[in-house]
């Protein structure tokens, strides 16, 4: 009996780890597709409606769940401290305190835009965050693809190596 | 008192500098603080104070980078250079407290009109100044009775014109000696109330509604049609359209109070631009500044 339990919590073990491998990187395609939203509507507010930039960054972190608003959130608060520190630098302690879990291109996208939010006119900035959000787009599409194929491999292979583990303590 | 609070306004825009140059600029002993006119910071130059004996530069300070003038930028914008760019473009835009920064640099020019400035070579920080009671000389001598006679300011740039039409236009709207009148101000610079989030940042009077960022010509019309005002004022008659609006205006039984860029009468009418307003007696009085020695001086005469 107690050799059963055990095979079975081998085997729900194995298969937890697949599927929570598989829940990052689906996680991740959210991310980067809430993150470009974010821009887009970053983009409309200057545009349209010449929003203050922590106006816009307060309606960004209501707007959206963590951890993207989250970093909108972590950003305004920075900004108490503009004239201390540029923006530059308070949105890159934004990036760095908040729990994106982001590589590679999409997070030099983002740290790069701390050097052209709030300096540019209009049409800069317009160019700038219509660029990282298409490239935050692209990366969030390259992500779900990757999310479906492997984690329907990470699951399967929880899955196997759970059952391998528990054929072995039977 | 008074001193106190020119040395609040001097730290007030000096907190528009970053951290380096904040330092240098609070540095300045305090009877400098207190009449200084402008911060000039200029790429490659040390941070230098205007006073009313000249300019000079702050002690023991490193050049200014283009970085920092950026700096400057994003923090009396806070952050969002793209909601004053539209005043930028006319080559300053004002922040709260009412400080003015001129803005120099490369032009980016789209359509045949500048769109943006890049690489700024040079900003010029205005330390606002209100000075209430320096209408007090003049005020009374603007009524012939119980009417208040539309006046025009002359005097060369720097001469004072916008501090006496913002206290002249904050007597008429309080009513300080005479029955107070409802002011509409076309403030197209921002300088006379230096609005902020639909708050005069300087005091223009409880009875005063102002059109701020608009051109001149439209807004003297818009409050002309939409605020019922008794007096209109302007800073800066500088176009056709504007003496085009006050033409309009004096012909509807407003009283104009207005501000131009000239030395005398004499210097006035030897100006096209300003025959209408004189031929059609659009003005009663003309307040002359002068800067003397001892101070500025105004002369009112009757037109």
């Amino acid at each position: 009996m107690i050799r059963l339990l055990g095979a079975l919590l081998t085997a729900g073990g194995g298969a937890f780890l697949g599927f929570s491998a598989a829940g990052q990187l689906k996680r991740r395609a959210r991310v980067l597709r809430q993150l470009a939203g974010a821009l887009e509507q970053m983009d409309r507010e200057i545009a349209f409606r010449l929003t203050p930039m922590p106006q816009l960054m307060e309606e960004l972190a209501a707007g959206y769940p963590p951890p993207v608003g989250t970093l909108f959130a972590n950003c305004r608060k920075g900004m108490e401290q503009l004239g201390e520190r540029t923006l530059a630098e308070i949105w890159r302690q934004a990036l760095a305190d908040t729990e994106l879990d982001l590589e590679g291109r999409a997070a030099a996208v983002l740290d790069e835009l701390g050097e052209v939010l709030g300096r540019f006119g209009e049409d800069g900035l317009h160019a700038a965050l219509v660029r990282a959000g298409e490239e935050l787009t692209r990366e969030g599409e390259l992500a779900r693809e990757d999310g479906e194929k492997r984690g329907r491999m990470y699951q399967v292979l929880g899955l196997a190596w759970g059952a391998l583990l528990a054929i072995l303590l039977l | 008192m008074r001193e106190q609070g020119d040395v609040t306004r001097y730290l007030q825009a000096s907190a528009l500098l970053p951290p380096r140059l904040r330092r240098q600029a609070e540095g300045l002993d305090r009877a400098s603080q207190a009449v200084a006119e402008e911060l000039r910071l200029r790429a490659g130059r040390p941070l230098a104070v205007v006073c009313p004996r000249g300019e000079r530069p702050l002690a023991g300070g490193e050049p200014v980078s283009p970085a920092e003038l950026e700096q400057v930028v994003e923090i009396a914008t806070r952050a969002s250079a793209h909601t004053a760019l539209e005043r930028m473009r006319s080559g300053f835009f004002t922040v709260p407290g009412g400080h003015r920064i001129g803005i120099c640099g490369t032009a980016v020019v789209k359509d045949g009109a500048v769109s943006n400035l890049r690489q700024l070579s040079s900003l010029a920080i205005r330390v606002a100044r209100q000075v209430p009671g320096a209408a007090a000389q003049v005020a009374d001598r603007l009524w012939e009775g119980a009417a208040f006679q539309s006046t025009l300011i002359l005097s060369p740039p720097g001469g004072g014109k916008t501090t006496l039409l913002r206290d002249l236009i904050r007597r008429l709207s309080d009513g300080v000696g005479h029955p107070a009148l409802r002011v509409g101000v076309a403030d197209e610079r921002g300088e006379v109330a230096a609005m902020y989030n639909g708050l005069p940042q300087l005091d223009v009077g409880g009875q005063t509604d102002v059109m701020d960022g608009c051109p001149k010509a439209e807004g003297l019309m818009m409050l002309l049609r939409g605020m019922n005002p008794q007096v209109l004022a302007a800073d800066e008659i500088t176009a056709p359209q504007d003496c085009a609006a006050l033409l309009l205006a004096a012909n509807c039984g407003v009283g104009l109070l207005c501000t131009a860029h000239a030395n005398d009468l004499e210097d006035l009418k030897s100006r096209p631009l300003y025959r209408p307003l004189l031929e059609h007696r659009c003005f009663q009085k003309l307040a002359v500044l002068t800067r003397r020695p001892e101070g500025r001086h105004c002369q009112v005469y009757q037109l």
